[in-house]
């Protein structure tokens, strides 16, 4: 089954691409020029936008490469055989699998939109892309390193994986029921690409690989560097401190710091140290702050804006809250307090 | 020109810049030391990817250069471009005052239970103590205590009165997650007022403020900022 592929205009954005292109350069020209570059919060917003766009482009290179080895080389009767099963195996072997594919989460999204287009069980394909920055081994053990001077390590830990794969499973299942019509935006490209790539051999399958290799990579990459864009100002104008005055109050506190997960965008690998810190707000709203940053954030957005339709991205924050804010007041009630 | 030279410049300068992070030294600018690898898998892997699509896909029945094309591609460049335009960008007083986790309370929740007592004292576990009696008691402080240690001036709060604050980063993955460390300092009599985000060196002892740890500071240096600012 081929990914849903038409070369699509957009005037209306061309139009503006060339000016804000030029007022971008005349910007860091004159910025340099003045030593407008300088002031504190431009340093601030370079450091942290260039820093999220370092730490996560090589992650999102082995997701285009996963992707294009999925496309290219990997049969459709090898494909058959996990597609064939039942939805319901699918899903939870499909995020279970997540342990398996240590990468953040923008490498788990070109993967999954790949898996989607070679006709794996849409609910299964979006599972594995919420479980697998949650439920990998080196974000497990980033929390382990970041909660256990507390003595909390293997709650955390538990608690980030369950309340990870029930999110997984609880989004695979509400959301998967769409189809792939449904689920998929339209994208530039060759329509019936893949089912061109079956029958080549060599150069040929080599030559695809690399267009979907560079195709997936320049398309996501656009959309990582303005969420990163956006990531960055956002911490460099919204202090924390706005929302801790709400930090002792149980459902409040735990929205409260998924906010900060979400504009924060911090890479699943690193942001247990972050959250650690905030010890004004309960373990459960913690937990909360864990599990939705990989599942929502800012440059998260923006992905899931340039791979799925706008009505799926919104289904994902309806399903996700809720069941992320449950699971948490859960948590912080039969194990902390 | 075709959109595949274009495609393939843009690998190149990514496989180019993510190795002169990790000549230049400037990676610690950006990346923490625990996920340093990933920089090399970045010089690695992007210098591949370049090399791979040079080699196979670059033909001339790519398709022409188009303005859209182009700054689609150039868009993903942006950050390449700000590192050039500034150079030598740090995190400072800014950084600390927008995340809560600077207050020296929150901070002492990383740290470790059981410290080791003895061996040369670190700025963290200063900023730990300064946040937690329990810890300064764990760590055997006594007053007096020798300590000398660089990092600039932030307007955090420090809950002593007549302090300043010296404050550094430590970041774990990447500059956004930065967590700020706070020490607080009593400057020496008739010491000049220091700018905020002005890198000092501070030497003195450590010594007891209420039921708080304060560096009070025998000389203080204005010094240039280290190479890797975070500790």
């Amino acid at each position: 089954m081929a990914t849903p592929a038409v070369a699509l205009p957009h005037p209306r954005a061309d139009r503006y691409l060339l000016p804000a292109a030029g007022a971008f350069l005349a910007l860091l020209i004159g910025g340099r020029l003045s030593g407008l570059l300088e002031a504190a919060p431009i340093q601030t917003f370079t450091i942290i936008f260039t820093a999220i766009v370092v730490e996560a482009l090589p992650f999102m290179l082995l997701g285009a490469f996963a992707s294009a080895v999925i496309e290219v080389y990997v049969s459709d009767e090898a494909l058959g055989r996990i597609t064939r099963l039942p939805p319901a195996l699918q899903l939870p072997a499909a995020a279970l699998g997540g342990f398996a594919f240590p990468v953040c989460e923008c490498g788990s999204v070109p993967v999954a939109r790949r898996l989607i287009g070679r006709g794996m069980h849409p609910g299964a394909a979006l599972g594995f892309m919420v479980a697998s920055p949650i439920f990998n081994p080196i974000v497990l053990l980033s929390t382990w390193v970041a909660y256990s001077p507390r003595g909390l390590g293997a709650l955390m830990v538990s608690g980030r994986a369950a309340l990870g794969l029930v999110a997984a499973m609880v989004v695979g299942w509400s959301l998967g029921s769409e189809g792939t019509q449904g689920l998929l935006r339209a994208r530039p490209g060759p329509a019936g690409a893949v089912a061109a790539h079956q029958g080549r051999v060599g150069d040929d399958r080599r030559r695809a690989f690399f267009e979907h290799l560079t195709g997936d990579f320049f398309f996501m990459g656009r959309f990582l560097v303005a969420g990163a864009a956006f990531a960055a100002g956002f911490q460099t104008l919204l202090p924390h401190s706005l929302v801790s005055g709400v930090a002792r109050t149980a459902v409040i506190g735990t929205l409260a710091l998924m906010a900060i997960a979400f504009v924060s965008s911090l890479c699943s690998e690193a942001d247990a140290f972050v959250a650690v810190s905030f010890t004004q707000f309960p373990l459960g709203s913690q937990l909360a702050f864990l599990v939705f940053g990989p599942v929502l954030d800012v440059k998260l957005a923006f992905l899931y804006g340039a791979t799925f339709r706008k009505r799926l991205v919104w289904s994902l924050v309806v399903v996700a809250i809720p069941v992320i804010v449950a699971g948490s007041l859960l948590f912080e009630a039969l194990f902390v307090s | 020109m075709r959109m595949g030279h274009v495609k393939a410049s843009v690998l190149g300068i990514w496989a180019v810049f993510f190795s002169w992070l990790l000549v230049s030294g400037d990676i610690f600018r950006y990346i923490g030391p625990r996920t340093y690898w990933v920089v090399i898998f970045g010089a690695v892997s992007m210098t591949l990817a370049t090399a791979g699509y040079v080699s196979l896909v670059m033909s001339s029945e790519d398709s022409p250069v188009t303005a859209r094309g182009l700054l689609r591609c150039l868009g993903v460049i942006v950050p390449i471009l700000l590192v050039v335009a500034i150079p030598d960008p740090s995190l400072g007083s800014l950084s600390v005052s927008r995340r809560s986790s600077g207050a020296p309370v929150a901070v002492a929740a990383l740290a470790p239970t059981n410290p080791e007592r003895g061996g040369e004292i670190s700025f963290q576990e200063v900023s730990y103590a300064s946040g937690s009696s329990e810890y300064a008691a764990a760590l055997g402080l006594s007053e007096g205590y020798p300590v000398r240690f660089v990092g600039f001036v932030s307007d955090a709060a420090t809950g002593v009165v007549g302090t300043v604050a010296l404050s550094r980063f430590s970041i774990f993955c990447c500059a956004a997650d930065a967590v700020p460390y706070m020490i607080p300092v009593v400057p020496p009599a008739g010491s000049p007022p220091y700018a905020v985000d002005t890198w000092i060196d501070v030497e003195g002892s450590l010594e007891r403020a209420g039921d708080r740890w304060v560096l009070e500071a025998r000389r203080i240096e204005e010094v240039d900022a280290p190479e890797n600012p975070y500790l």
